[in-house]
């Protein structure tokens, strides 16, 4: 790791990533990130994310097949480097570490 | 479901455009994909409107990655990223630019020879634009130092016919002009610029310039003055009462030592001593462009007895000549418009009707608070003429180095096929080479610019008005010229471009060079260069011509080595009976000076206005005015007269001292008149009545001569003996045996003599009057001239650039051929040949040109058609010597190919 932190808006994305699998590419992860996390964004904005995550090196992408679905046009399928599995995690502990209460303290 | 057409077909052509290859075809898929789930949920109309706003988010994305470092050098190397070859096409477009550049940069540093031919020639492209540019934004856009808002300046001119006007108001008209305009927030005025001697502190000093103005002068043009006061209105009332005077800034620190107590001391003018109110601020000169400026401003008021006119009532004259003397300009109102007031300026003209002097004419009102109507009009078109002129120049060289680049890219065959093979995109080499002449462009807009600040004041001197301020190119002017440059670079470095973007890779790889094949575009560009400058150099020669056959036409009287001085009697004060003194007196004094051959005087000297009067015709005359009048143009000269001004008498006798005073009234008469009076008879003898109902006797008869315009038609003229038709204002004129010029201080010591105090109107040479009449036609051949000859230059070079490319090109098929025994004279009359056709398609195109564009030389012509056809044929030969030669060098060469080396080297 490089020392890179995930920004909220990044780490959605790298989830959505993570959790679409074989089938993360653009379209799929807005239809995602509408459903289950109730958010409209933009193709250009989760690009752009994604540009960044690649800097970063905790995603990576290459050119798929084209597809009849698609117009004939090629998908660009996104994956989750080591890296950004690590990333992710890393958030992930910081936050459980933080929602952990005290022995004895009420919700 | 919507199929493949799922997205709007410009939108998709759209975003084809914006985004980068590499992300091209999976952006769309997914855009279509999203695209066509939300158009199958049933909401069309909500997924249009998503549409756009993701349109818009990844127009900013790609924004963004513009401006960011590349994605994927940083990035992790992975075999399967490299989906097309590395040819820096993902990378950002800024970073594309700069390292198109420095590529270009190098790629051109590699062919000095190249790059330095290219910049020189759209230097002088660039520079032909940006200097006339300068001097144009100078004449037109210059603002008046220290004057307020100029724009909101306006003119009033005499005006004689409908539209055309410039001659100067009167006292009265100015005087009901200033009352009655309520759309003007004053109008002031100036005239009569006095040369006086002054004297300061009882020492008799130098001359200086005063002029007189309005009390309200100062106060129309808004300046301030730098020390004391201008003038008030009580001090224009009284004439001669109130001696007050502001100087020059100039004159205050030259004469007055930079006195800082000069307001309140006296200055003595003419033997008048005059109080300085104040002082100008440095650097104002009124509204001229053409002088410095008066060292001193006087009130109007104070012109008669500066003048030592002892005519109390000059004031208050109207219908007289010499009282038409004002040059007026007003100050637009708060809120007015210039059509405002020029329609209430008319308004007013209209209801001012003089009975005798003011009939049919009326008033001109002018923007142009610099020039008159008549300057504004020559300067207009003739900065037209120039502009069209160096927009020839700058296509021609465009056009060249078009040619140039072409060429080059044709040479780079091999280098760009490579690149090609390497997976360099179309466009990124179409880039690459319009970085490359933008590279050019740029250095050559430097030297153009450079140049253009080099030469601007020496093309200036050539205009025929004598311009005041510098003429350094300003920030307009360059703005200017850097879009030129880009405009030049991106023209003429596109042909050239599309053409390497499209080079065949297997073709280029296999030959290194493209086979002798003739490109079209790049005939086509050099016959575009040599019709450019036939147009030019056929104007040039028109233009060269013209001056020609303006200095050159018979005037009918001579030029060369006569002095003028002009003495207004009446402005010094003297009665009609002292005047009739003085004039004999001065004559024998000026007769005396060593190295006069001959003196006289003239009431009239030709090119400065008009005295005439309208006769009754008699009997059998014939009338030449609409009216039934026979107008008759008037002088009034001394003895000796014919004789100094070089006119010859076809009959009779000059006007001689047996013409004096009391002796019959006599005449002598043009041909023209003579024609027209008399036709077909002997004029001498013949009586005339004119004037004060006086009868003249017709003692000879002078030749036809120029007297008002160059190229006038044959016209009137009457000469009467000046003792018997006495004119307060007359011209000394003297036949010097050397340049007049010399003769000036002399003749002035010599009248001094006479009366000390004598000043002197206009002393000048007719050399310099007739000099000042054929100016114009002067800079038109001298610009259009220097414009031709480097039209000519880089048309020539274009075609010896292409022939000599030619032959290089077809250095093996030449030497094979030699190899085969080929006559070298024949190869050599082929390339002279291939030369000389497109010389031929450019002269044959360009004398189409010539003919087209005639019609806008006419009227800076003088004597000669626009499609004169010695000037046409002047400049083919010109055009067919100059192709001659640029093909004659590469055609020697291609008979010196040794046959071995050419088979060799290939």
């Amino acid at each position: 790791m490089k020392g890179e932190r995930l920004g909220e808006f990044e780490e959605l994305i790298l989830l959505c990533v993570r959790k679409l699998g074989e089938e993360a590419h653009g379209a799929a992860i807005q239809e995602v990130l509408s459903e289950r996390a109730g958010r409209d964004v933009t193709l250009g904005a989760i690009y752009a994310a994604l540009d960044r995550a690649q800097r970063k090196g905790f995603a990576d992408s290459w050119l798929g097949e084209p597809t009849a679905v698609r117009g004939g046009r090629a998908k660009r399928h996104y994956a989750l480097t080591p890296g950004g599995l690590d990333a992710l995690e890393e958030s992930r502990r910081i936050r459980d570490l933080l929602w952990a209460r005290p022995e004895g303290a009420r919700s | 479901m919507r199929g493949p057409g799922g997205l709007p077909r410009t939108l998709r052509w759209l975003l084809a455009r914006l985004l980068p290859r590499a992300r091209r075809d999976d952006v769309l898929g997914d855009l279509e994909e999203a695209y066509a789930a939300r158009v199958a949920r049933g909401a069309e109309a909500a997924a249009r409107r998503w549409l756009w706003r993701e349109v818009a988010a990844l127009s900013m994305w790609r924004l963004g990655m513009a401006l960011r470092p590349p994605l994927r050098p940083d990035g992790p190397a992975r075999a399967h990223d490299l989906d097309e070859p590395w040819t820096g096409r993902t990378t950002t477009m800024g970073r594309d630019l700069l390292q198109d550049l420095r590529f270009g940069l190098r790629t051109l540093a590699r062919r000095p020879g190249f790059a330095i031919t290219a910049v020189i020639v759209l230097g002088l492209g660039i520079g032909a634009p940006t200097t006339v540019l300068t001097l144009v934004n100078r004449i037109f856009f210059d603002r008046p130092p220290d004057v307020v808002e100029p724009h909101r300046l306006v003119r009033v001119w005499r005006s004689w016919a409908p539209g055309q006007g410039g001659g100067s108001l009167m006292n009265p008209d100015f005087a009901y002009y200033r009352e009655h305009a309520t759309r003007l927030n004053g109008l002031a005025a100036w005239g009569g610029n006095i040369t006086a001697s002054y004297t300061l502190d009882g020492v008799r000093s130098d001359q200086l310039d005063a002029l007189c103005v309005s009390d309200n002068y100062f106060d129309v043009l808004g300046v301030v003055p730098e020390r004391g006061r201008f003038f008030r209105a009580e001090e224009n009332h009284t004439p001669g009462a109130d001696p007050v005077a502001v100087v020059s800034d100039g004159f205050w620190r030259r004469a007055l030592a930079g006195d800082p107590d000069v307001v309140g001391r006296t200055v003595s003018m003419n033997g008048i001593a005059f109080t300085i109110v104040g002082v100008a601020p440095a650097g104002f000169r009124g509204l001229s462009a053409f002088s410095r400026g008066p060292d001193a401003w006087v009130p109007l008021a104070m012109f008669g007895a500066l003048t030592r006119a002892s005519d109390a009532a000059w004031w208050e004259r109207v219908p007289d000549m010499r009282s038409s003397w004002l040059s007026v300009v007003g100050r637009l109102a708060p809120g007015a418009t210039f059509e405002a007031a020029q329609a209430e300026l008319q308004a007013l003209s209209d209801a001012l009707i003089y009975p005798q002097r003011n009939e049919g004419e009326g008033i001109l009102v002018s923007r142009q608070a610099i020039y008159s109507p008549s300057q504004a009009a020559s300067l207009l078109s003739l900065s037209r003429m120039l502009l069209a002129v160096v927009l020839i120049v700058l296509a021609i060289a465009t056009a060249n180095v078009a040619v140039l680049l072409l060429s080059r890219a044709t040479t780079r065959g091999r280098e760009l096929g490579i690149r090609t093979a390497m997976g360099a995109g179309r466009g990124r080499l179409f880039r690459q080479l319009l970085a490359e002449s933008l590279l050019l462009g740029a250095a050559g807009g430097a030297v153009g610019v450079a140049l253009a600040w080099a030469f601007s004041d020496a093309a200036a001197s050539l205009l025929p008005y004598p311009f005041v301020s510098s003429f350094a190119p300003d920030l307009r002017v360059l703005l200017v010229a850097v879009a030129i440059s880009v405009l030049t670079a991106v023209l003429a470095g596109i042909a050239p471009a599309l053409r390497a973007a499209r080079t065949d890779v297997a073709g280029a790889l296999e030959g290194g060079r493209s086979t002798g094949r003739r490109s079209r575009v790049r005939d086509g560009l050099v016959v575009a260069q040599v019709a450019l400058s036939l147009v030019l150099v056929a104007g040039a020669t028109l233009f060269a011509r013209s001056f020609w056959s303006a200095r050159t036409q018979d005037l009918g009287f001579a030029t060369e080595n006569r002095l003028v001085l002009q003495v207004d009697l009446r402005a010094l004060g003297y009665s009609e009976d002292e005047g009739r003194t003085f004039i004999p007196r001065a004559l024998e004094r000026l007769r005396a000076l060593p190295g006069v051959e001959g003196v006289t005087t003239s009431r009239m000297i030709p090119f400065q206005g008009d005295w005439s009067t309208d006769l009754d015709p008699p009997a059998g005359a014939i009338p030449n005015t609409d009216e039934g009048k026979l107008w008759v143009g008037l002088n009034a000269v001394s003895t000796d007269y014919f004789r100094v001004m070089g006119v010859d008498l076809v009959r009779g006798r000059p006007l001689g001292p047996e013409d004096g005073e009391g002796d019959p009234p006599a005449v002598v008469v043009n041909e023209t008149l003579a024609g027209l009076l008399w036709p077909g008879q002997d004029a001498v003898g013949k009586t005339v009545e004119m004037g004060d109902d006086r009868t003249f006797t017709v003692v000879g008869v002078a030749r036809n001569a120029t007297y008002y315009e160059l190229g006038e038609e044959p016209t009137t003229q009457a000469y009467a003996s000046e003792a018997q038709v006495h004119q307060p204002l007359v011209h000394f004129v003297i036949h010097t045996d050397g340049p007049a010029t010399d003769w000036i201080v002399p003749a002035e010591g010599a009248l001094r003599e006479i009366d000390a105090g004598l000043a002197f109107g206009w002393v000048t040479s007719m050399a310099s009057v007739f000099e000042d009449v054929t100016a114009r036609y002067q800079v038109s051949a001298v610009l259009v001239g220097l414009f031709g000859a480097l039209a000519l230059i880089l048309a020539a070079a274009g075609l010896y650039g292409v022939v000599s490319f030619l032959v290089a090109q077809r250095t093996r098929e030449i030497g094979v051929r030699m190899a085969l025994g080929a006559d070298r004279r024949r190869v050599a009359t082929e390339v002279l040949r291939s030369g000389l056709l497109l010389a031929g398609f450019g002269v044959g195109l360009g004398l189409a040109g010539a003919f087209v564009l005639r019609r806008f030389t006419a009227s800076l012509l003088y004597g000669i058609e626009p499609g004169d056809p010695w000037a046409l044929a002047a400049a083919c030969l010109v055009l067919a010597a100059v192709a001659t030669l640029a093909s004659l060098a590469p055609a020697r060469r291609a008979t010196r190919v040794d046959p071995m080396e050419a088979i060799r080297t290939e």
